[in-house]
């Protein structure tokens, strides 16, 4: 593998910020049976809540009024002194200081636009075309995959009711789904009610008695509040059910003797337009669901543990402000995360461009600073064994200009 | 008066192609599909006929009724693993097999009619006539009884009821095999006598209605008209197994001798002939008239159909002898029927259908039993002689529209990741009826599942 040149780290007010430094890889232990997991995170993860730049001096101010808190229940968890992470994730803070899991900044796909489908086909495709359909990188990837050593070619296990786009193009797939029918998200419900109260009020009456909400005559962000007051104890508990069910299940293939190596799970309701709630409400949940199951997979993939590597990953992040009904509105560069015992975490990779107006795409948004195809490339060259060139014109077509980024792993 | 109206309040749901053939002229579009005869749909042609149907499952149902006897002399044989739970073991998989092909016939014949109308009167005059699956018999034969009612949806009422009355699966259902007339031979020898349960719900729902002016003592003599029909469908113990079948369906051994007077008409005691003249008043009796009338307003236009409406379609059955194409043309051609704002939530099974035949999804048996089993609505296994309930709201309550939620979200985890465009499928199955408020939640959706979802869940689809 190559080395890399040292990246700058952009500073905005001086404080320390991370630089990675390159880190010779060598080729992969022999006798290794690696395991990849990629979750997907749909609806658009706000990078910002999720890692927040506590360190950058415009923080407080773009995020009035959100901002992680320093104490208290649920205080932000310090990563490296100028991120921390969501205090609704103890479990990945957890392995994050035994250097396990490790959080690009700022990254984002090719893709500029922002709506959720184009950008989720992006993510999935490993294109810069929204439009290509055909295949998926991790299907393309596993079609490449060198069968030395002892790397399980070719299936891939879909926790989805079809095979996604992201492992379309794979020689198998394996689709599974927890058993029974598992609840719709509070945000797919939230926005029938929102459909139903505007055009028949009738099913909307209904759906409040089942909610067991108030009627709602007020905005809608009130609505929200009410639907939030009125989420019970069960609802929470079959959410987390279906997680463990899920994480349990893809533990249990991934390390069994014979099977595939490599799993794709997703997770819904990240588009946080109101009343985000980044540690109390709605997106604090989210992200104590996403750690639930960092947790599960953590304990399902035990015996393999050393040999996982887990990508985190969402179509795009947020707007770097809050609007008008306290969330945030769709944007581009967000965090990922890669979690195992395979991966040199216990850091934060991210050539991080500032929150400043005139440092914003668009004046918008977070600005991308690393191609999050280079963080797949990195993964997938040191960990499935996968050489560059192939990496550039089969897995990512066109993208010999993304160096993969090295060091990523445990060499 | 709308395409849209045409497909989803007199049809199974949106799709794309429907709707364009409505486009040009809706009303007619509708019209056509009532001109009888109504053309078998290929998935119901290739059932077995009840004869076959009898033979398979007798034959299975008699070996197991012998290993059991014989078990008497030899209780070992009882024990787990022994031959009585093989023999049942193989009598289950014969009814699962006739029963799952006729719920692949129901189905099949839904996703590729071009009557949909047709089907919904299938269906309508299958819950009518409701029988549901109460004891091992019926699950065999509910499938082969709701299809002997379809030669006759677009024909006589009374047609349809002397299919759906004298059918083994009714006479089972309320417990006409049982009812014996106590001056019969075999009540005599027996001491044995007659239940009412058919023919109760013969007057009170079938035909007259509740209000339809009948008497105790009409209902007993009904029954006693009734007494000797058995349907035939039963294990003779007398016969091998392989000559098992469908036998005769009345037994002049069991059947009440005599005259009996119902509503004020004395019937000659002929013996199997008498109903078949009790059906022929029953079935335009101006109270039936009104009644089914009533229904069929009321499940096409909802709970609020005017009188004048009901008053129409009563005066046209009585002028037709029951013709109940007739019945549904005089409502079709109403302003109301077309002009009423949508107001009937659609069944789960409806809803299920109507899925599937949107986005043309191939049939898919599991997801159609889950659907069906957590929305309650199992297949032929209404609660009650009264059938599933048909009220505008019935089938949705809080509980049952979260599930429904469910349910389609997890039909779009398996449809919608490979459906390039929702917003395209939403114009296409709605038409004009899409409106700024869904096409902009669709647009809005968090990804492709969710706005599949919500187009699922959308009033314009739930509610017809």
């Amino acid at each position: 593998m190559s080395l890399h040149p040292t990246r700058r780290a952009v500073l905005s007010g001086g404080a320390a910020l991370l630089f990675w430094s390159a880190i010779p890889v060598t080729a992969r232990a022999a006798g290794r049976d690696p395991r990849f997991v990629t979750v997907i995170l749909r609806g658009a993860l706000d990078g910002i809540a999720a890692v927040a730049p506590v360190g950058d001096p415009l923080y407080p101010v773009v995020r009035e009024g959100h901002t992680l808190p320093a104490d208290g229940p649920n205080a932000r968890l310090p990563l490296d002194g100028f991120f921390a992470l969501n205090g609704r994730m103890p479990a990945t803070h957890a392995l994050y200081r035994r250097g396990e899991v490790l959080f690009v900044h700022a990254t984002h796909t090719p893709y500029r636009e922002r709506s959720h489908f184009s950008g989720q086909d992006v993510l999935e495709n490993g294109t810069t075309s929204e439009t290509h359909h055909a295949d998926g990188w991790l299907g393309r990837a596993l079609r490449v995959i060198p069968t030395v050593d002892r790397v399980r070619p070719r299936s891939g296990l879909a926790v989805a009711a079809s095979v996604p786009l992201i492992l379309r193009g794979s020689p198998e797939v394996i689709t599974w789904m927890p058993p029974g029918l598992p609840p719709a998200s509070d945000d797919t419900r939230l926005r029938l009610l929102d459909l139903y109260t505007h055009t028949a009020p009738t099913l909307a009456d209904i759906m409040e008695a089942g909610l067991d909400l108030e009627a709602i005559a007020g905005s809608e962000t009130e609505m929200l509040a009410a639907f939030e007051a009125a989420e019970g104890a069960e609802p929470v508990a079959r959410k987390l059910r279906t997680v463990d069910e899920t994480a349990l299940s893809v533990g249990r293939v991934l390390s069994a003797d014979d099977g595939p190596r490599v799993a794709v799970l997703d997770l819904t309701g990240f588009d946080t337009h109101r009343r985000q709630g980044e540690v109390n409400g709605l997106l604090g949940n989210q992200l104590a669901l996403v750690d639930r199951l960092v947790d599960r997979l953590h304990a399902g993939l035990a015996p393999v543990w050393d040999d996982t590597v887990i990508t985190i990953a969402t179509e795009f992040g947020r707007t770097v402000r809050i609007n008008g009904s306290e969330g945030t509105d769709h944007g581009s560069a967000t965090v990922a995360m890669l979690v195992g015992g395979a991966v040199a975490g216990g850091r934060v990779l991210a050539d991080w461009p500032g929150l400043a107006d005139e440092a914003l795409f668009e004046r918008r948004d977070l600005m991308p600073t690393t191609d999050l195809r280079a963080v797949l490339k990195g993964a997938l060259a040191d960990h499935l064994g996968i050489g560059d060139a192939l990496l550039a014109s089969r897995v990512f077509p066109d993208s010999a200009a993304v160096r993969p980024l090295a060091g990523l792993l445990r060499g | 008066m709308d395409a849209f109206t045409a497909i989803t309040r007199f049809g199974l749901g949106p799709d794309a192609g429907d709707l364009g053939r409505a486009e040009p002229d809706p009303r007619g579009y509708v019209l056509a599909q009532l001109v009888p005869p109504a053309p078998v749909p290929d998935p119901i042609a290739a059932l077995p006929p009840l004869e076959t149907i009898a033979r398979d499952y007798l034959s299975a149902a008699a070996t197991l009724r012998r290993a059991i006897r014989d078990a008497r002399k030899n209780p070992a044989a009882l024990a787990e693993g022994g031959p009585v739970e093989t023999v049942r073991r193989e009598r289950n998989v014969v009814l699962r097999t006739i029963m799952r092909a006729e719920i692949d016939g129901r189905v099949g014949a839904a996703l590729s009619t071009s009557r949909p109308l047709v089907e919904r009167l299938v269906l309508f005059f299958a819950n009518h006539f409701s029988v549901s699956r109460t004891n091992t018999t019926i699950p065999v034969l509910a499938g082969n009884y709701e299809r002997s009612l379809r030669p006759f949806v677009l024909g006589r009422f009374r047609d349809l009821l002397g299919a759906a009355v004298l059918h083994p699966a009714m006479l089972s259902y309320l417990d006409n095999t049982a009812s014996v007339g106590p001056n019969s031979p075999a009540g005599r020898r027996r001491g044995a006598s007659y239940n009412e349960n058919l023919a109760r719900e013969l007057l009170e729902l079938h035909t007259l209605g509740v209000d339809g002016g009948y008497t105790q003592d009409d209902v007993i003599a009904l029954a006693l008209v009734l007494t000797g029909w058995t349907g035939g469908f039963d294990v003779r113990m007398q016969d091998p197994p392989e000559a098992q079948g469908l036998g005769p369906p009345f037994r002049r051994a069991l059947h009440e001798p005599g005259p009996k007077t119902i509503l004020g008409r004395t019937y000659r005691g002929t013996g199997a002939g008498e109903i078949e003249a009790v059906l022929d008043d029953l079935a335009v009796h101006p109270a039936t008239a009104r009644h089914v009338s009533g229904k069929l307003a009321r499940h096409f236009v909802g709970d609020g159909v005017s009188e004048a409406t009901v008053a129409r379609l009563t005066d046209v059955f009585l002028a037709t002898g029951g013709d109940i194409a007739a019945v549904m043309t005089a409502l079709v051609s109403t302003d109301e029927a077309w002009t009423a704002p949508p107001r009937k939530v659609i069944s789960p099974y409806d809803f299920v259908v109507s899925a599937f035949r949107g986005f043309g999804q191939p049939y898919n048996y599991g997801a159609l039993n889950q659907g069906l089993t957590a929305l309650g609505h199992p297949m032929w296994r209404a609660p009650a002689p009264t059938g599933w309930p048909d009220g505008d709201t019935a089938w949705i309550s809080g509980d049952t529209l979260l599930e429904r939620i469910d349910w389609a979200t997890a039909f779009a985890g398996r449809a919608a990741p490979r459906r390039p465009d929702i917003a395209a499928d939403a114009r296409a199955l709605l038409g004009a009826a899409a409106g700024d408020e869904l096409m902009t939640a669709i647009a809005r959706a968090e990804g492709r599942t969710q706005a599949m979802t919500l187009l699922l869940m959308s009033p314009q689809w739930q509610v017809r």
